[in-house]
């Protein structure tokens, strides 16, 4: 009779295993991605900075994807972590240094250091209190940035800082080309790094929070410090986005505080489908862009249109339009298996 | 003695004035089979959450291989060798069967915090999962999410999740419940396949299971241990005819 | 009698009758989230919508403050039942993240037809004239409008708790925060219990809006301007709990009355941070279960 402790073969494993794990694998699509974004660089002609904001978007829906759809953790107060990250690297470029990777670096450090602060509170709870307890963070954040007028510029914003040319040679030109392929490279490596970090054992891990914190804690695993570290690291990536923000736009408003970008992105999100990093992709795009559209036809028409939309879009396609954009494209994007 | 892994001296616990757990006892040596018998409301439940730390006894002490773990959390009882399945299926209802083995194979090579390096590209970890899917008879169903799969396959990949953690002690809470009788059998043929040096307790109101399986039985009466003894002693025990087989009989 | 027993007396009516005002927004949504465990973050606009209604009787009907009130906030709760019976609908089957964004969406749509109503501009209503001016007690000057609020809204709270502790859709409401299934297994229509809870929420935070425009003017940026403020008054007392909502909406305007009083420069922030440690020593707010 077989006993279940059999030493280990020495073999290699068979690859259907490997392959049985819903992975978030590199295909064509991403290829392809990539390809019509560098394309788009020649052609989006006076939508650089439109561009480019879709592209920051994409970065600060990324790393909420990365809390909310892998961790299932809750937060509805992202958009403080991207507005200290811009704060920062302003801030960094104001006093002490110009240049602008180490000010993407120092805008990381600052919202990551404050997930991890505000996260030892965030993360005690789960559910509606977390999502309260993430709203009034970005509450006081934001009246303390609007309080302390001798540092962030109070309502009138911080400006006035110069960013240096990239690596001492490409400096940003006012159309806003630098700045898009700036962030586009800063995307890349986001992206990449998101992509290691999901599929990683770390990743399942905090998948199977997401599922079932209780048995995950059950298995010996350490929830509240697997949490934190995953709400400091998203927090980072928040922030890194809110210093190319600061950087490429010369501006730090308030506004990069606000309830209403936290609320934006987790639009985004649930329009591209949450846990699947894709999504941040398609929500970020087809948001900014229709946001832009609209509201420069009239800003308040587009407010209801989106109201609605998101009413209809949460009742008829709750998992957002990425796996049906996934069903009917087939090769143009992953194919992810999905529940 | 040497062979003792599991101690456990004086267990009690009471909320307010009642007495669930009283002044238990017992030990399990390298390999024991022990079954927990006794009927409902005995206190089975209680003394299982004492022993995993999702309960605090009120006092008494708990030495899992000479190491005092009365105080310790259940997460380091886990780390520390002391596993448990689950009644209620407690698994991780949107990933699949290969997956959730791997939350535990993960958990217990202790690469839970390794940031990088793709999990389904990890040798070692491959191998443990091959290992544990034939063993359950898994594989066909490794890409199945857990939320489609039947009853009795979720009791096997709850098994292979406590396996795969490679524990000192395992405890197993009713694994033959809600399992159709055809399966019963072949759940027992499992049993009997755990690694010899593992220490098992088991809780199962299936008579059949506990005799065909156990080498020791303790029965719980109330909160504290009626009587201790080997299958044939508790067959013959005129105590436990009375106060719980008896009462299985009038059910 | 010193100038600072004045002064503190002067703001301490401002700041009840602000917390008054905010507690009764309050209300209605602590019962939405105790009962149905839904966040209404559209919860603030039907404040902003009874405040609107008010503002168009009184400018083209020529009303006063006070015949406008019940109008008003008859008309909001019957918006109120409406969307309960429609959309809320919906809201309620989806998950705890869908019904946030749902509510989002819902506010959205609140604040767009706001403004195409009545353009982006901040009003307030008009305070009776009996109101007026200030009441002089020797060295003391209190705002009669606000000692007014103060009454009011305490007669307001008075009359929501009879009805919660002494009445028996009060019972039937306490038994439902209480533990939801227990009280659909004694025969209680939760689902009913809510929606007229609902109703009344809307009604009561119509009324905020109606008198509170002086301290929370109305523009069409209110549901979310405010909301914020209401969340972390229903928060900090606990989910479901009246008294926690009404202790927290007194302290959090009192002492931020004081304390913008004593250090104008640092602004909102001691409330802040008085809030964040209440927080950190209990998340489950004040009177809050887990």
């Amino acid at each position: 009779m077989a006993v279940l402790k059999v030493t280990p073969s020495k073999d290699t494993p068979k690859r259907d295993i490997a392959a049985s794990f819903g992975s978030h694998r590199l295909g064509l699509s991403d290829a392809l991605v990539w390809a019509l974004a560098i394309f788009a660089y020649f052609f989006l002609g006076a939508y650089h900075q439109l561009g480019t904001q879709v592209i920051i978007m994409i970065i600060l829906a990324l790393s909420l994807d990365l809390a909310i759809g892998y961790s299932g953790i809750e937060s509805l107060g992202h958009a403080v972590f991207f507005g200290i990250g811009a704060y920062a690297a302003a801030l960094f470029a104001l006093n002490v240094l110009s240049e602008p990777l180490t000010g993407l670096v120092v805008g990381g450090l600052a919202a990551g250091a404050f997930g991890f602060v505000t996260g030892l509170l965030v993360l005690r709870v789960r559910g509606l209190t977390q999502v309260i307890l993430t709203i009034a963070i970005g509450a006081v954040v934001l009246q303390v940035a609007t309080t302390w007028k001798s540092v962030t510029g109070g309502d009138d914003g911080l400006a006035g800082y110069q960013v240096a040319p990239i690596l001492g040679r490409y400096s940003f030109d006012l159309y806003g080309h630098t700045a898009y392929l700036y962030s586009l490279c800063v995307l890349a490596f986001v992206f990449a790094l998101a992509r290691i970090l999901v599929n990683s054992p770390f990743g399942y891990v905090l998948r199977g929070i997401r599922d079932n914190d209780q048995r995950m804690r059950m298995l010996g695993v350490p929830v509240a410090a697997r949490l934190l570290l995953i709400y400091s690291i998203s927090a980072a990536i928040a922030g890194v986005a809110g210093a190319i923000s600061a950087q490429v736009t010369g501006l730090v408003a308030t506004d990069s505080l606000s309830f209403l970008l936290s609320g934006n992105v987790l639009i985004m999100l649930l329009i591209g489908g949450m846990g699947r990093l894709t999504g941040a992709f398609i929500g970020g795009i087809i948001f900014v862009i229709f946001s832009d559209r609209a509201a420069a036809i009239d800003p308040f028409n587009w407010l209801f249109m989106l109201g609605g939309l998101l009413i209809l879009a949460v009742r008829f396609t709750p998992q957002g339009v990425g796996p049906w954009i996934d069903r009917m494209g087939g090769y143009l994007l992953d194919r992810r298996r999905k529940p | 003695m040497n062979d003792t892994v599991l101690e456990i001296v004086g267990l009690h616990k009471s909320f307010g004035a009642l007495a669930v757990t009283r002044n238990i006892n017992f030990r399990l040596e390298i390999g024991a089979r022990h079954a927990l018998i006794g009927p409902n409301g005995a206190g089975k439940t209680t003394l299982v959450n004492l022993i995993t730390g999702a309960l605090a006894p009120s006092s008494g002490s708990i030495r899992l291989e000479g190491r005092d773990i009365t105080r310790y959390s259940p997460q380091r009882r886990v780390s520390l060798g002391l596993a448990r399945t689950f009644q209620i299926n407690s698994l991780f209802p949107s990933m699949t069967v290969v997956e959730n083995i791997a939350l535990a194979v993960v958990a217990n090579m202790h690469i839970d915090a390794k940031l990088w390096g793709a999990l389904n590209r990890r040798k070692q970890v491959l191998i443990e999962l091959e290992r544990l899917l034939d063993v359950f008879n898994l594989s066909g169903s490794a890409c199945q999410l857990i939320s489609n799969l039947a009853y009795g396959q979720r009791r096997l990949v709850e098994l292979a999740l406590a396996l795969a953690l490679k524990p000192k002690v395992l405890i197993l809470d009713e694994p033959a419940a809600g399992l159709p009788k055809e399966d019963s059998g072949k759940l027992s043929e499992l049993l009997r396949r755990l690694p010899a040096d593992l220490a098992v307790i088991v809780i199962e109101h299936d008579m059949q299971i506990v005799f065909g399986f156990a080498d020791r039985i303790t029965v719980l009466a109330e909160g504290s241990v009626l009587t201790q003894g080997t299958p044939s002693e508790i067959r013959a025990d005129a105590k436990v005819r009375e106060v719980y087989l008896g009462q299985a009989r009038n059910d | 009698m010193n100038s600072y027993w004045t002064t503190g007396i002067s703001l301490l009516i401002d700041g009840l009758s602000f917390g008054m005002i905010l507690f009764l927004i309050s209300s209605g949504l602590t019962i939405t989230l105790g009962v149905m465990r839904l966040l209404n973050i559209a919860h603030c606009g039907f404040a902003m919508i009874g405040g609107y209604t008010a503002l168009s009787l009184v400018n083209h009907f020529g009303l006063g403050l006070l015949a406008a009130l019940p109008i008003a906030v008859a008309i909001t709760a019957i918006l109120g039942a409406i969307l309960e019976r429609t959309v809320y609908r919906w809201i309620y089957e989806t998950s705890a993240l869908g019904q946030i964004l749902m509510t989002i969406g819902l506010t959205f749509i609140m604040i767009a037809s706001i403004n195409a109503g009545y353009g982006s501009l901040t009003h307030t209503l008009p305070t009776p004239e009996f109101l007026a001016g200030a009441w002089h007690f020797e060295e003391i000057s209190i705002s009669a409008y606000r000692s007014f609020l103060s009454i009011v809204s305490l007669t307001i709270a008075g009359l929501i708790w009879y009805v919660i502790e002494q009445t028996d859709f009060g019972a039937r409401l306490r038994a439902s925060v209480d533990n939801p299934r227990m009280a659909r297994c004694v025969g209680i229509n939760v689902r009913r219990v809510f929606a007229q809870t609902f109703v009344a929420g809307c009604a009561l935070a119509a009324i905020a809006g109606v008198l509170g425009t002086q301290m929370l003017p109305l523009q069409p940026y209110y549901a979310t301007n405010y909301m914020v403020m209401v969340l972390i008054v229903v928060a900090v007392g606990g989910f479901g709990s009246l008294k926690g909502s009404l202790i927290a909406a007194l302290g959090y305007s009192i002492f931020d009355t004081y304390f913008r009083y004593l250090f104008p420069a640092a602004g909102a922030f001691g409330i802040y941070i008085l809030l964040a440690l209440i927080l950190s020593i209990r998340p489950f707010g004040l009177y809050g279960r887990a």
